[in-house]
């Protein structure tokens, strides 16, 4: 069972402290909308898109799956799976990724602020 | 501390190769084993990283034993090797450090990498000729810590992020892949200066490196699906394309005798290589998604993690 970010954790989210927390995915992740070449798919935009969208990124069979029933990056799906990603979408291609419940606040306020910008 | 019992004996053979045994072990569910690392002692312990859990696993091969070490809060431990000195050594990416654990005491002690440099996302460890352990950080990092002083010293990897499996060779020399940046590296073990040596194919994201016994290195191509070798006498490459289907090739070992083993995700297989014969041979898991991250053996065996089932398998070569 995934246990889920308060509202009120993921409201005090701090963009700031997510620009660090962030350097846990910037091996395979950029929010710079040029970098395009990585592991995994840029996630400039990433709030409020539908996943497994990322035009030329070849997802996992989990991950189009989500995307074909309707599954969005929004702050409560973003938060189940940082919190742990391959329980959340099995058979994802991220490796194992579980941030505790203030960095992923942190952190999803900086990839809303990135596009924002 | 948990028992568990080996699981699986199957025994493959063909004309043209050696007759090999594959045995699985099981280990604690969710375990999310990432590396492996045997003793180099037969029969001795065989290591593996617990990367879900932040522990490191201890199997002992002979009984199906499992214990598994705290290595501290935040832990999230990718690679593991055997030191000189005998013991598991740890690039614990979710500490930030090298971990050393004593392999009698289990004893953990840790070196943190300079708090200046931020989180690295240490991947890899490799040690040369004389001791000094040698890492890789995908966040674009290298360097070295001298486990007799303490002394951490970090680099900037020279074209940024990607910097991924290490591997030393015969003549002390250390070798790293570069993921993101789809190059190899020597680095120069004196002055700790970076080569990037470009592979063939462009963008074929070297994953992970090791050498024969001749010092050629061996490298697994994750984008291209390929496993690519380069002499550093010639500075000549040789390119084989995995069979299958839009190969993704994440691990590659080289064992005693000279076979290259990869493990290809596409076909949730492990695929040994003959360079006499440039023939492949395929092993399927019998799990779905088996994910085998790294590949590492000792004389006669070639151990092998399946992250995504929570196993150790061990291919026996006669």
């Amino acid at each position: 069972m995934v246990e889920m970010g308060s509202a009120r954790a993921l409201s005090q989210g701090d963009a700031v402290r997510g620009a660090r927390v962030f350097q846990r995915c910037y091996a395979c992740h950029s929010v710079d909308p040029a970098e395009r070449h990585l592991q995994g798919p840029n996630l400039y935009g990433v709030v409020g898109r539908r996943a497994g969208t990322v035009d030329g990124y070849e997802y996992s069979d989990a991950m189009l799956a989500a995307g074909r029933a309707g599954m969005v990056w929004d702050e409560q799906t973003l938060d189940a799976y940082l919190m742990d990603a391959e329980e959340t979408i099995v058979g994802t291609k991220m490796g194992p990724m579980r941030l505790r419940e203030s960095d992923r606040a942190d952190v999803i306020a900086y990839l809303k602020k990135a596009v924002a910008q | 501390m948990r028992i568990v019992v080996a699981a699986a004996l199957l025994l493959f053979a063909t004309p043209a190769t050696a007759e090999i045994e594959i045995r699985a072990y099981d280990l604690p569910t969710r375990s999310g084993a990432h590396d492996v690392a045997a003793s180099p002692q037969p029969n001795g312990p065989v290591w593996y990283t617990a990367q879900r859990q932040g522990k490191l696993g201890k199997l002992d091969p002979n009984t199906g034993k499992v214990d598994q070490i705290p290595l501290g809060e935040g832990s999230a431990p990718h690679g593991v090797i055997i030191g000189p000195d005998g013991a598991p050594w740890i690039t614990d990416g979710g500490q930030n450090a090298i971990v050393r654990v004593d392999p009698s005491t289990h004893e953990v002690k840790r070196f943190p990498l300079p708090e200046e440099r931020g989180y690295t996302n240490l991947n890899t460890a490799a040690f040369d000729s004389r001791g000094i352990l040698w890492f890789t950080g995908q966040n674009g990092i290298y360097g070295r810590l001298d486990p007799r002083s303490g002394q951490v010293t970090v680099w900037d990897a020279p074209r940024g992020r990607g910097p991924y499996g290490i591997a030393s060779a015969p003549d002390g020399s250390v070798y790293y892949a570069s993921l993101a940046g789809s190059h190899i590296v020597r680095i120069d073990v004196d002055s700790g200066h970076a080569i990037p040596i470009e592979p063939p194919t462009k963008d074929q994201g070297a994953r992970r490196v090791w050498s024969d016994s001749k010092g050629q290195i061996w490298v697994s191509e994750w984008n291209s699906g390929n496993v690519s070798r380069f002499d550093p006498k010639t500075n000549a490459w040789r390119t084989w394309k995995l069979p299958g289907d839009r190969p993704r090739t994440y691990a590659v070992y080289v064992d005693e005798k000279d076979i290259v083993w990869l493990s290809e995700w596409s076909a949730n297989a492990m695929v040994r290589f003959d360079p006499q014969t440039e023939t492949f041979q395929s092993f399927p898991s019998d799990r779905s998604s088996a994910n085998v991250r790294q590949i590492l053996g000792r004389a006669g065996e070639v151990w092998a993690p399946e992250s995504g089932a929570d196993r150790l398998i061990v291919y026996r070569t006669k």
